[in-house]
């Protein structure tokens, strides 16, 4: 294909060489055939690298997991297509809401003290309770409930970690109580513009080093201190700058759910609950400073956890915690200084898939920036981001998430038996790695349908030509595919 | 993306692929990744396979479509089309004038 550009309109310059590109068709087909047929064989010779690990190699299927990752591409290219010629004007760009009812006021404020409740009992079961993370409601709670849990309770029902969270709940009391007292008060500062969202990108490093690099991350002692130390921060930054606005960019968690709440149908505005258009919020996401950061950090973070457990970084890590070992530091430093140049490479592998399929939609047209096209369509990882989280997460919500039960009876771990449940155990027969692989595997093609789905009618919206338009999706196209086969590719090589 | 960076991007690309390989991931990881590669490789080449056919479907459906069994001819009412432009000048000149334009358009 010559690199000239296509006329306004959309029509393929006519070409010379018809016959000649005809022939480098083929042969680029008969290379990609040769490569899968000496991959294939180099599997007939060498079972045990290609045979899959996880959940994937637990699992009993019925074509090997490779497979599956071939499916979701073909999968990805026929809605690639689809797309191209069935959705031929922009319909995400205006949102449209369907009012629903009315949400009862005493809701949020009983949510509020929900949220509060348990924000309370993580601090007293992290002091009081035993300190074995099997055993103490805390990293269970923290690691399961509130990390996994809530992002999925986002997507489905709306943003309801916004009315659950404690140190909201508890400034907006304070504010209420203030008021009833006839104190009123602004707050002292605005936002900065610059700062967007970097507090929340920050904050999520930092959750993700805690719970897949720091080694005392399960001691119940440290996550009650971080969780107090955590709102403490909170109250400060909401008294500076104001309850909502520090909320919705300087809470780390409420902006990281909020953001996936996005994905939700409902919407509740001015307590008025609304039905949305799918993906639709995503189109009008405010692309702040840190937003592309923020998308390209959940992805990140996640594909991290599952290589840290595979095969390509228990092979590496061991050398980079030697080069550490040598610089006289000890085992665990050196083996969390090791994870975290892992936590930054992955980091670096999942911006570099996405900064070089923007600077192949560059390539098509060169009216845009690549600055302005990379937050034009940052949008379009959120799906994928949530994809990523659920897949990796899965069998950790169904499986240890039923831990709960147990543990809300007896929080400290001390004989309690508050509900009547602390003798539940955790039903591993709930659902079978098979089930599970099969959830994992369309989480992460529907999630990238939707990525697919949101930068085509961006594309639409963006490019004046439908050849632009096109060309610029073969690119977007490249990325979600990547970003399913790496994701497929992690799962199958985790060690569990 | 210039062909010095195209051959970076190739280069790089290949050097991770072949890092990873060495690092033990090998046979499983290519397996994976080959559909990704498969496809980046012809665009970073500046190849698009199937956009001619891709874009003949986009104009294919952006025609206005006839409900089948919808009557052809028009069903408004004949009208006398009056000469213009170079019609009316060459009516003006000539002798004999034209034959007089169809009822029916």
């Amino acid at each position: 294909m010559s690199s000239q550009q296509g006329p306004p309109g959309g029509r393929l310059p006519a070409r010379h060489g018809g016959r000649g590109h005809r022939v480098r068709a083929r042969h680029a087909v008969r290379a990609v055939c040769s490569l899968s047929a000496g991959l294939l064989l180099l599997e007939a010779i060498w079972p045990q690298l290609a045979s899959a690990h996880g959940i994937a190699g637990l699992a009993s299927l019925p074509v090997p997991a490779w497979l599956f990752a071939w499916a979701a591409a073909i999968v990805l290219v026929v809605s690639f297509v689809a797309l191209s010629t069935l959705w031929s004007s922009p319909r995400l760009q205006q949102r449209r809401l369907r009012a629903l009812g009315r949400v009862p006021a005493a809701l949020t404020p009983l949510c509020g003290l929900i949220g509060v409740a348990l924000f309370a009992l993580v601090i007293y079961a992290g002091y009081e309770g035993v300190p074995y993370y099997t055993a103490n409601f805390d990293p269970t709670f923290i690691y399961v409930i509130f990390w996994v849990g809530v992002p999925v309770a986002s997507v489905l029902t709306g943003d309801m970690f916004s009315a659950f969270s404690p140190w909201r709940a508890f400034a907006r009391a304070v504010r209420w109580a203030s008021r009833r007292l006839g104190v009123t008060r602004t707050a002292p500062l605005g936002y900065p513009a610059w700062l967007g969202r970097w507090p929340v990108v920050g904050g999520l490093l930092a959750f993700g080093w805690l719970e897949l690099i720091y080694h005392d991350h399960d001691n119940p002692v440290t996550l009650a201190s971080l969780a107090l130390a955590y709102f403490t921060l909170m109250l400060l930054g909401m008294a500076l700058f104001g309850i909502e606005a520090w909320t919705e960019r300087g809470d780390a968690f409420g902006g990281y759910f909020n953001l996936l709440s996005r994905l939700a149908l409902f919407e509740v505005r001015d307590g008025v609950l609304y039905l949305r258009r799918p993906l639709s919020a995503l189109a009008d996401l405010e692309i702040e400073p840190g937003t592309v950061a923020l998308v390209l950090t959940i992805i990140g973070v996640t594909t991290f956890d599952g290589a840290s457990n595979g095969v390509v970084w228990n092979t590496i890590g061991p050398h980079v915690q030697s080069v550490f070992s040598g610089l006289g530091l000890g085992p665990t430093p050196a083996d969390e200084l090791s994870d975290s140049i892992g936590l930054l490479i992955a980091l670096a592998v999942v911006s570099a898939f996405f900064a070089l399929g923007v600077r192949g939609m560059q390539s098509v047209s060169r009216r845009f920036p690549y600055s302005q096209l990379l937050r034009g369509f940052a949008h379009t990882l959120v799906p994928i981001g949530f994809a990523y989280v659920l897949a990796h997460y899965f069998s950790l919500l169904v499986w240890q998430g039923q831990a709960i039960g147990y543990l809300a009876s007896n929080p400290l771990g001390r004989n309690a038996n508050l509900f009547g449940t602390a003798h539940w155990h955790i039903n591993y027969n709930f659902i079978d790695s098979t089930a599970i692989w099969y959830v994992q595997v369309a989480a992460l093609v529907l999630g990238h349908v939707s990525g697919l789905t949101l930068a085509h009618d961006r594309a639409l919206s963006v490019y004046r030509s439908k050849l632009d338009a096109v060309r610029s999706q073969y690119w977007m196209l490249a990325v979600m595919v990547t970003f399913t086969c790496l994701g497929l590719w992690l799962l199958s090589d985790v060690n569990t | 993306m210039s062909r010095r960076a195209r051959v970076l991007v190739v280069l790089l690309g290949g050097s991770v692929v072949l890092a990873l390989a060495v690092a033990g991931a090998s046979a499983s990881m290519l397996l994976y990744l080959l559909p990704a590669l498969a496809l980046a490789v012809p665009l970073i080449l500046r190849r698009y396979p199937g956009e001619r056919r891709l874009l003949a479907l986009i104009a294919g459906r952006s025609k206005p479509r006839r409900r089948p069994g919808a009557r052809t001819t028009s069903t408004a009412r004949p009208r006398a089309l009056v000469p213009r432009g170079g019609l009316l000048i060459a009516c003006s000149l000539a002798v004999r004038p034209p034959p007089r334009l169809p009822i029916t358009s």
